[in-house]
C-alpha cells in the first residue's frame, strides 16, 4: 500500500469505516511512515477541536426548559385537534340541522309562494313549535327578512352545544 | 440501563407523556450540539432543539423504526437547521448582531478555552480561544450540508449510514462531503497555527 492509497482512505480509517482488512493495511502504513502517520494524527486532531469547540459551548445552553416548552407545545397541537375534531363533528350537526331546517321551511315557503300570503305562510311555521324549539338557538335559528318576510335559516356551532 | 428507544416511542404512542419526556432528555444535549454547531446563535439553537420534539411527537406516527429513534430525530433537527439557516440568508442583517461572530458570544466559549480559564496560563488560553473561534468560524463558512455533515460525524459519532439515513443522501455523498469539509477546515486550523 502506497502513501497515494493510504491518503484515499484516510478520512475512512480515522472514522473505522473501512473493513477490517484495509483498516489493518492502513495502519500497518501509518506505522512505518511518518507522513501518513502526521496526516491521521492531524485527523484526529481536528475531530477533537471541532468536538471540543461545539461540546463545550453546549456546556452554556440551559436546556432545563426545554421539556416545558416542548410540553407546551404538545398541549397547544392536541388543542388545536380536538377543536378540529369538534368542527368536523359539527360540520355533520350542521348539515343535518341544515336538512331538517330546510325540510321546516320549505312548505311554508312553497304555501306562501301558492297563496301569496306571508301571514299564512309565519301561522305554518308557528304550528311546528316544537320544531322550531328543537332548532332555535341550538344548532339552527331561523328569521324573517323584515321587507320580503323571506325565510333565512341561520346554521350556528358552538362545540359546546354538540357534546 | 433504562428502557430502549423503541419501547419509549411505543409507550409516547400508547398516550404516555412521561416516557417521551425521557426521549427528549436523552437526546436534548446531542440535537443541541447540532443545532448550535449548525446556527451558532443560542435562541435559534435553543428553538431549534424545541422545535425538534415537538415535530417529532407530531409525526411520531410515522416512525416506522426502520432507522433508530435518533438518526431520525436528527434528520427532523437538520433540516428545522438548514431551512433556518436558508432563512437567515435571505436577511443577514436580522441575525449577524446575535451571532458569536462580532465577539458578544464570547460566553459561548469553551469553559477551558476562555482567556483566563483553568489553564493557568493566559497566553495559551488566548490562544486556544482564538483557536476555538477559528474553528467555529471555519465550519459556519461551510454549505449547510457539509456542516451538518461534519458535526453529525464529529460531535455526535454518527457512522456513515447512519448520517446517510438522517441527511437522506446516499453514503458516497456523506463520504465526499465530509473529505471536503475536513479539508477546508484543515487548511484554516492551518492558517490558524
Amino acid at each position: 500500500m502506497t502513501c497515494a492509497d493510504v491518503h484515499q482512505l484516510l478520512g475512512p480509517f480515522v472514522d473505522a469505516e473501512l473493513p477490517s482488512p484495509m483498516l489493518l493495511a492502513v495502519a500497518r502504513h501509518a506505522g512505518t511512515c511518518p507522513t501518513c502517520d502526521a496526516a491521521v494524527r492531524e485527523l484526529t486532531d481536528l475531530r477533537e477541536a471541532v468536538a471540543g469547540a461545539v461540546e463545550a459551548a453546549v456546556d452554556g445552553l440551559d436546556l432545563s426548559g426545554v421539556w416545558q416548552t416542548v410540553e407546551r407545545a404538545i398541549d397547544r397541537t392536541e388543542a388545536r385537534d380536538r377543536r378540529v375534531r369538534h368542527l368536523r363533528r359539527a360540520g355533520t350537526w350542521g348539515a343535518i340541522a341544515a336538512l331538517a331546517a330546510s325540510w321546516l321551511f320549505l312548505t311554508p315557503t312553497t304555501v306562501q309562494q301558492t297563496e301569496h300570503r306571508a301571514p299564512v305562510a309565519v301561522a305554518r311555521v308557528a304550528k311546528r313549535p316544537t320544531e322550531i324549539d328543537r332548532l332555535t338557538g341550538r344548532v339552527a335559528s331561523f328569521q324573517r327578512e323584515p321587507k320580503t318576510g323571506a325565510p333565512i335559516i341561520w346554521v350556528n356551532y358552538n362545540p359546546d352545544d354538540a357534546r | 440501563m433504562g428502557p430502549s428507544d423503541w419501547e419509549l416511542v411505543q409507550r409516547t404512542r400508547e398516550g404516555d407523556r412521561e416516557a417521551f419526556r425521557v426521549l427528549v432528555e436523552r437526546y436534548q444535549r446531542k440535537v443541541a450540539a447540532l443545532a448550535l454547531g449548525m446556527l451558532r446563535n443560542r435562541e435559534d439553537a435553543l428553538d431549534v432543539v424545541q422545535e425538534t420534539f415537538s415535530k417529532a411527537y407530531q409525526s411520531l406516527d410515522k416512525f416506522k423504526g426502520d432507522s433508530s429513534f435518533y438518526t431520525w430525530i436528527y434528520r427532523i433537527a437538520s433540516n428545522l437547521c438548514i431551512d433556518q439557516q436558508r432563512r437567515d440568508a435571505k436577511m443577514p442583517q436580522a441575525t449577524s448582531s446575535t451571532t458569536d461572530d462580532d465577539g458578544a458570544g464570547e460566553d459561548e466559549l469553551p469553559g477551558a478555552l476562555r482567556e483566563g480559564g483553568d489553564l493557568g496560563d493566559p497566553f495559551r488560553s488566548a490562544r486556544d480561544a482564538e483557536l476555538a473561534r477559528g474553528i467555529r468560524d471555519a465550519i459556519s463558512e461551510l454549505t449547510p450540508e457539509h456542516r451538518a455533515v461534519i458535526l453529525l460525524r464529529e460531535v455526535d459519532g454518527l457512522s456513515y449510514e447512519e448520517i446517510s439515513q438522517a441527511l437522506d443522501c446516499p453514503k458516497g455523498t456523506v463520504m465526499s462531503r465530509l473529505h471536503y469539509a475536513r479539508r477546508q477546515l484543515q487548511e484554516r486550523l492551518r492558517r490558524l497555527r
